[in-house]
């Protein structure tokens, strides 16, 4: 029976198994190695990276509020909200001949209730969505359209998560945050050579200005999946700006929050929710618990269009946006590793 | 129950369940090694589940299956499907080249079906928790390991009837 035979295969290679104590000292060598990187960033690796692109805590003290004990400062503290979040946030560029702001990234920021991490889910803005009235259009129409309301809504329709706070953040804002930060440490796994200025930017980690950041950031057209690739570096520079943020104890460091909260472009919009509660929550957040999620998507032209669309993977996006809906996101992580940012 | 406890009771089975999975010893290192560092980062998540080590097994199970993963499983293709069996001409020996031919025809297995042969012979789970650590539906589960019975049995069939090795 093959049956027998399997278990007896089995049963005799359990002898190859490998030896256990170089194992063991492997396996504590890596993860002490990794603990390393880990608790260098760990210092508040501050609101994820405040918020991911500093504006939420920044925008606390615009708000005259008091910065809280556990902060660093005097005033009353201000409970955390409970469960998870979702902030969408909107990287708007000027230009290429549309009249606004296009919204060239659009990401949902989810913060599971237990607080340890986040979750970087992008959108490509090419995406086919349905606008109610307007039929099938580019994802990043819904700004064009709606606005705030309307892309957060398009999200909504295409996630079943309503976005708790949205940010606005033009390319302008996240070139002087590089700067006021002196700089950002940005890892690319590729080169990317710049359509708009010509300039190489090598694979591998380095430190950019917030020029180069934003000329970084804007590039499609050179990379092999276009926007795509955009919108990973996007996630990268988010990463980064974790980083440099935690390394900074940006929270604690006043003066430099003084100088960020006078970005301008940088527009929040959070609704019921306190930002000193959500920069509370943020902080909790270790720039390497930061979790850049990639899926794959196709290309679907139909016959006798003009324009193309993207399209989720109908196997892979409906887990993906139920994982974000029940919070589960840790799981669906562990089972599609393949989707998760290497950094 | 801690970390160190956890290790000191279990590795050695993760390490046999990895050989199971993978086929050689070389990965299965690889795959313990970079379960059991997310495992050790990552303890009090997994201290909390039901059951840790099924907890464990499922994270190998997962990070086994997904081909797409980064590089060790990369080195796997680059590898030859498995340990030649070695034939010396007695009846000992064929015996036990016969025995190793199955332990190679498990190496073209998809991922997946071999995983859930691991569960069903190996670890002798039940079809409703195999589709579990699988994360798909019984019937799928049901459906790998029948597929791979018979791919098995063909390929024994014929490298038998072909008399090398």
């Amino acid at each position: 029976m093959i049956e027998e035979e399997l278990r007896g295969a089995f049963a005799r290679h359990e002898e190859q198994a490998p030896a256990l104590e170089p194992l063991r000292r492997a396996i504590d060598t890596l993860a002490a190695r990794r603990r390393r990187r880990r608790t260098a960033t760990r210092t508040g690796a501050a609101a994820v990276v405040a918020a991911l692109t500093l504006a939420l805590p920044v925008q606390l003290w615009r708000g005259e509020l008091t910065l809280p004990d556990q902060l660093g400062g005097t005033g009353t503290p201000v409970a955390a909200p409970q469960g998870p979040l979702n902030l969408l946030l909107l990287g708007l560029d000027q230009g290429g001949g549309t009249p606004g702001p296009r919204a060239d990234t659009i990401m949902l920021i989810h913060l599971p209730a237990d607080g340890s991490q986040a979750y970087l889910v992008s959108i490509p803005r090419d995406l086919a969505t349905d606008i109610p009235g307007m039929g099938k259009v580019k994802f990043n129409a819904s700004y064009a359209l709606g606005g705030v309301e309307g892309a957060r809504q398009a999200v909504e329709r295409l996630t079943g998560v309503r976005a708790d706070a949205v940010a606005e953040v033009k390319l302008s804002a996240l070139g002087s945050v590089t700067d006021a930060l002196g700089g950002l440490p940005v890892c690319l796994p590729q080169s990317v050579t710049s359509h708009h200025t010509g300039k190489v930017y090598p694979a591998g980690c380095r430190d950019y200005s917030g020029t180069q950041v934003v000329d970084l950031t804007r590039q499609r057209y050179l990379l092999p999946e276009g926007a795509l690739d955009r919108d990973r570096t996007g996630q990268r520079v988010l990463l980064a700006l974790a980083k440099k943020a935690g390394d900074q104890a940006l929270l604690s460091n006043i003066g430099l929050v003084n100088q960020l909260v006078r970005t301008p472009g940088i527009t929040l919009h959070t609704g019921d929710l306190s930002l000193l509660g959500l920069a509370m929550r943020l902080d909790r957040v270790e720039a390497a618990g930061i979790v850049g999620i990639s899926q794959p998507t196709f290309i679907v032209v139909e016959p006798g269009a003009t324009v193309s669309f993207l399209q989720f993977d109908p196997k892979v996006a409906p887990n993906l946006f139920a994982a974000l809906r029940d919070d589960t996101m840790n799981d669906f992580v562990g089972k599609h590793p393949a989707f998760v940012l290497q950094e | 129950m801690t970390y160190e406890e956890f290790v000191n009771s279990r590795l050695g089975a993760l390490a046999r369940y990895a050989v199971m999975l993978t086929g050689d010893q070389h990965t299965a290192q690889d795959l313990v090694q970079e379960t059991m560092v997310r495992v050790q980062l990552n303890w009090r998540r997994v201290a909390r589940a039901d059951a840790p080590e099924r907890y464990v097994k499922r994270m190998m199970i997962n990070q086994y299956v997904d081909w797409r993963r980064g590089s060790w499983l990369r080195r796997v293709f680059l590898r030859p499907d498995a340990d030649e069996a070695v034939a010396v001409p007695v009846d000992h020996a064929q015996r036990s080249a016969d025995r190793d031919l199955i332990w190679s025809v498990l190496a073209t297995l998809p991922r997946q079906q071999r995983a859930a042969l691991v569960l069903r012979y190996y670890e002798d789970l039940p079809d409703a928790e195999i589709a579990e650590m699988l994360g798909c539906t019984v019937g799928t589960a049901r459906g790998y390991i029948s597929k791979a019975l018979t791919r098995l049995r063909a390929s024994a069939e014929q490298l038998s009837l072909g008399g090398v090795r």
